[in-house]
């Protein structure tokens, strides 16, 4: 039910583009309002909820500690696993970011009902699969900047920025790098980039794997499927669009720049790319000439950009807040007090009431008391 | 058969029957699968005068069998400002219930899991009991979308929920070692608790030992004739052992050191034959300490209640440090002590500026890692002694016996305290042998006991959570023949022994400064054929290859 | 509080990263074009030999529309693997319907008989790049505008 209602979701995206775009004209609202709306959602949304758990204090200092500590000199610590200084943080939480470090550690737990025995096997698919998607993912993000930034410098040597143009050059030159590597197969034209397979691949498996398991069946919520069902449509659609149905990649790029210059609809460069015609009676392609599957494409990208802040997406930026993994095991050591204390006065009971209570009988077996 | 045992005895557990583990999720969705409370799987209520002398909110009998829990008539609008209330305090609350993925890596790592196989024990959907409210209360999606975004409105019948499942957690933290963002289950424990406390939802095997610690000082209720009295005959059995009589400094003002240790080992075999290790310890070392009465509670039951009650039982210990004008604090064998020790106690009671940075009067060393809580383990004590070479030991005292280690949670995986016990034990006895991987330090397995739930009428519960451990021991007793399980945790030599009864049979437990005692070569001791149990030592050393 | 310092810069790296393409925009300006004149050019240049074969793929309706060939500026790049395929592997040489001539073979054009080839057919037209020149041309205005850097020349000689 849950991911039958998502699949219904995403699938109706994709009918609301097509009927938007190869219907009812409606490029602008698909190609400029939307997106728009939705990078100001995105973006405005994360700060939201990262500042809202910043807002929250960290009473206590409360790391899972996942190795030796450090005590005696001679007893070898574990600094990831269990660090005790901000640079050790550092090194977890990059083996955590960057590595699924924790996530590595997965095994499965059988129960052999004879014995009985419970047995512990290795488990690193859900590993390999989650770094995969989210690598490829995040190559896949990257790559699209080429959409949004200018041509590399060279292309029109008239242009003032051209004369600086090291940031530009650079930009190019690692977005080209991750092109040529992510495209190494070298097979099709355009080559086929293999971060796009992965991604689908590993979101597909991820999708697999709430269906089959009857543990994450049984946990598994709609916000649990929409996202993948709207990554693997946001996949497919792409390399759809790139493979098989293909269509005016300039004149993407002219819509793509043009977002991200703020100017999507004024000068003469940009209105051309919906009226077709430049004043001059050249022809000039623009949104019109652009297939309506690309507009499902960034119908379905916006809709994650809105959905992300709203949704267990924040992950993204909570993996970075985790008390458990982002303080040092330092407490003993290093007082930690930020006024938790303070604020929750608690009753006492004195050693003065405990021996006003018990004195007598303190006495009768020569405890030393306060008062006689 | 004279008598049926009844749902609190192991005897009343099938083997077969408990081992064979069904994990097919019900039919029913977890939203519309009621709590079954059946008797062996829930803990009795709190007594109301237990809460009344705390001042606990809605004291009253009541019975979780029953349809009415007699809650106060605003019960929805003290939860509701409950939960905003944690969510503006706690940051790790409001993380942990925003960030899940439902990945699903923690679902078998959990003990209760792993034994009953219900998937409200998985620590996700345990999460998820009281996500579902966050988000109906607290998200804008969970206020438009409802179900579909996995929220429920909190009713009478969540409220059992999480009363039956909050209670069915040790707030081991296991899960939250192998949770690609750390989400801790132990925190959300420990919240959804604080909210059932404010509805006067609370257990007696906690809220009685809360209560009495904070009147005698120590969990047991144990008063200062009392415990002078235990540690006397603990004196004489020492005696009896070694032919030395050790002293017992109580409330000795000017000592350099007060040592504090969980009151279990003051009462309960085999915590006892641990506790009786430090005092042959400390007098072997002739260290100028003392006991107090009144922090006679190393361990500490607020944190299975409330951050608050964390910090009033815990207050006492820098109180009777202040008051004795001790230098610095020991802390004995315990596990959940030690979370409160490490996590806790410098932020909530501290700081500790009347005390000095403790240093081993013995060899001189300075423990920096407790520079400012003042406060060191045992462990990390006596593995410097022995680093140092001020100990006489003769492992061969321990021959007769094979060892393994477990790892508790606390120290595990809120401390990191793995290698300290280690080097003490394989200075202390000759066979020693680790469990699998898998269940020893930071992925310990729970004794299936802590948290509060370690009293006979949950027994079920703590069979089917001692599973994995009890298996663990299982394997190294048929591999090696290991017959002693040494853990430093108080809760653990109570619960474990049930464990190993049931999964283990021919295991039993010990602790660390019990096996260390019977190594320790005293000076002036008599020719040592009884061990601290009183049981012979000499000639059992054949049954190694079994 | 520490902690929030902490945040906030790992939060404006974060936004300053995502929105990047908005800010470098506006640090380098939009003063640039689309390849359009260098397009307009070809056009302007090629329509002034009618005579020229590749109109024909043309539809009716962009012809009368002074549009330009909608299926070759989406479908080129599968049309010229579509040829190696066919000339390299299954040695199928006959060019496409509309450079044909009564007989079938490659029309003659500018003195050269076209081929099923990019250099051999498309390029005896469509304006290319001398050695030595830097000034974008007809393909590479295009490809260098939306970063499109095909490997056929990582093999063949640059015509």
């Amino acid at each position: 039910m849950n991911a039958f209602v998502s699949l219904a979701a995403v699938l109706a995206l994709l009918l609301l583009a097509w009927l938007g775009v190869a219907g009812l004209q409606l490029h602008i609202l698909f190609g400029i309002v939307i997106p728009y709306f939705a990078v100001v959602v995105f973006l405005g949304g994360i700060v939201y909820r990262v500042m809202t758990w910043a807002n929250v204090p960290v009473p206590f200092r409360i790391p899972t500690t996942c190795g030796q500590q450090k005590s005696l000199p001679w007893i070898g610590h574990s600094k990831l696993e269990n660090p005790s200084s901000s640079w050790q943080v550092a090194g977890r939480m990059a083996l955590e970011v960057l590595f699924f470090r924790s996530l590595f550690r997965n095994t499965k737990t059988e129960v052999h009902p004879d014995g009985p025995k419970v047995v512990y096997h290795p488990a690193y698919w859900l590993w390999i699969g989650a770094l995969a998607f989210h690598y490829g993912f995040l190559t896949v993000f990257v790559r699209h900047f080429r959409f949004f930034v200018p041509p590399a410098c060279g292309y029109q040597q008239a242009a003032s920025w051209c004369t600086d143009s090291s940031v530009v050059d650079g930009l190019w030159w690692a977005l080209g790098t991750l092109e040529s590597v992510d495209a190494f197969l070298q097979v099709g034209a355009p080559p086929v980039f293999v971060s796009g397979i992965i991604l689908l691949a590993a979101a597909t498996y991820l999708l697999l794997r709430r269906f089959v398991i009857p543990q994450v069946r049984y946990i598994s919520l709609a916000s649990d499927y929409f996202p993948l069902f709207l990554i693997i449509g946001i996949a497919a659609t792409g390399i759809l669009m790139r493979h098989f149905v293909r269509t005016d990649i300039e004149a993407i790029k002219a819509l793509g720049y043009g977002l991200a210059s703020f100017a999507p609809l004024t000068g003469g460069e940009a209105w051309s790319q919906f009226v077709h015609h430049r004043p001059g009676g050249a022809f000039v392609p623009g949104l019109p000439d652009i297939h309506w599957l690309f507009f499902a494409h960034l119908l379905l990208v916006c809709t994650l950009f809105v959905y992300f802040p709203f949704s267990k997406l924040m992950h993204l930026g909570g993996v970075f807040l985790s008390p458990t993994r982002n303080m040092a095991n330092s407490n003993r050591a290093v007082r930690y007090d930020v006024g938790w204390s303070a604020r929750h006065p608690v009753p006492a009971h004195t050693y003065e009431e405990y021996e006003d209570e018990f004195r007598d009988k303190m006495k009768m077996v020569d405890i030393p008391v306060d008062k006689e | 058969m004279a008598r049926q045992a009844k749902f609190d005895e192991i005897e009343y557990y099938d083997h077969k029957a408990l081992s064979a583990v069904d994990f097919r999720p019900p039919e029913t969705g977890w939203m519309d699968t009621p709590v079954d409370m059946r008797p062996g799987t829930f803990i009795y209520p709190a007594k109301p005068r237990h809460l009344e002398y705390l001042g606990f909110p809605n004291p009253r009998e009541w019975n979780p069998q029953d349809d009415d829990w007699k809650l106060p008539e605003n019960w929805k609008e003290i939860i509701f400002k409950g939960m905003r209330e944690r969510l503006d305090e706690y940051r790790s609350f409001r993380v942990f219930m925003d960030i899940c993925v439902r990945c699903g890596a923690c679902a078998d790592k959990c003990h209760f899991f792993i034994g009953s196989g219900d998937p409200k024990n998985m620590p996700v959907l345990r999460a998820e009991l009281i996500r579902s409210v966050y988000r109906n209360d607290f998200t804008t999606a969970g206020k438009i979308l409802g179900k579909l975004a996995g929220a429920r409105e909190v009713t009478i019948d969540v409220i059992k929920e999480w009363f039956y499942y909050f209670y069915q957690c040790t707030e081991c933290r296991r899960c939250s070692v192998f949770c690609p963002y750390g989400i801790d289950t132990a925190e959300i424990t420990m919240m959804a608790r604080e909210l059932l406390n404010l509805l006067g939802l609370n257990v007696n095997w906690i809220i009685e030992p809360v209560a009495n610690c904070f009147r005698t000082g120590n969990h047991l209720g144990i008063q200062p004739h009392g415990l002078k009295d235990t540690l006397e005959f603990f004196a004489d059995d020492i005696e009896e052992a070694t032919g030395i009589k050790v002293d017992i400094p109580l409330n000795k003002k000017g000592a350099e050191i007060l040592f504090v240790t969980p009151s279990g080992d003051f009462l309960a075999d085999p915590g006892t034959f641990t506790c009786m290790g430090y005092m042959m310890l400390f007098h072997e070392l002739g260290l100028d300490y003392t006991w107090s009465t009144y922090a006679s509670e190393g361990g500490n039951f607020g944190l299975f209640t409330s951050h608050e009650t964390i910090k009033r039982l815990n207050a006492k210990i820098y109180a009777e440090a202040k008051r004795l004008g001790v230098k610095w604090i020991l802390g004995g064998e315990c596990g959940h002590m030690w979370r409160v020790v490490n996590q806790y106690m410098d932020t909530v009671n501290g700081p500790a500026d009347f005390l000095e940075v403790p240093r081993s009067p013995i060899t001189g060393t300075v423990f920096e890692n407790a520079r400012s809580t003042k406060m060191v383990h045992i462990t990390e004590f006596t593995a410097d002694l022995i680093k140092h070479g001020k100990l006489k030991l003769d492992k061969s005292q321990n021959d007769h016996i094979r060892v393994t280690f477990h790892d508790s949670c606390n120290p595990a995986r809120a401390m990191g305290i793995l290698e300290e016990p280690r080097y003490i034990l394989k200075h202390v006895c000759n066979h020693f042998y680790e469990m699998p991987e898998n269940t020893i330090r930071e992925q310990t397995f729970c004794c299936g006991g802590g948290a509060g739930l370690g009293t006979d009428e949950n027994m079920e519960m703590r069979l089917r959570g001692g599973l994995p451990r009890g298996n663990a021991v299982q394997h190294v007793h048929e591999r090696f023949g290991v017959n002693h399980l040494v853990a430093m945790c108080a809760i653990d030599r109570a619960t474990l022994s049930t464990v190993c009864e049931y999964w283990a049979p021919e295991v039993r437990v010990a602790g660390i400064h019990e096996l260390l005692a019977n190594a320790m070569v005293m000076r002036g001791q008599k020719k040592r054929t009884l061990n601290l149990r009183l049981e012979p030592i000499n000639g059992e050393e054949g049954d190694g290859d079994e | 509080m520490n902690d929030k310092i902490k945040i906030v810069i790992g939060l404006v790296s974060f936004l300053v990263l995502t929105s990047s393409p908005f800010w470098l925009n506006i640090a380098t300006g939009t003063d640039w074009a689309r390849p359009n004149e260098v397009v307009e050019q070809e056009v302007a240049r090629l329509r002034a030999d009618p005579g020229l074969p590749c109109a024909l793929k043309q539809s009716d309706k962009e012809r009368a529309q002074g549009r330009p060939n909608r299926e070759m500026i989406d479908k080129h790049m599968a049309l010229l693997l579509e040829w190696r395929d066919q000339v390299v592997r299954d040695g199928d040489r006959e060019v496409p319907e509309w450079w044909q001539d009564a007989k079938g073979q490659g029309r003659v054009v500018r003195g050269r008989r076209l081929e099923k080839s990019l250099s051999g057919g498309c390029l005896v037209c469509h304006t290319k790049k001398k050695p030595g020149e830097t000034e974008y041309k007809f393909c590479d205005a295009c490809h260098t505008y939306v970063q499109i850097d095909p490997y056929c020349w990582d093999c063949h000689v640059v015509p």
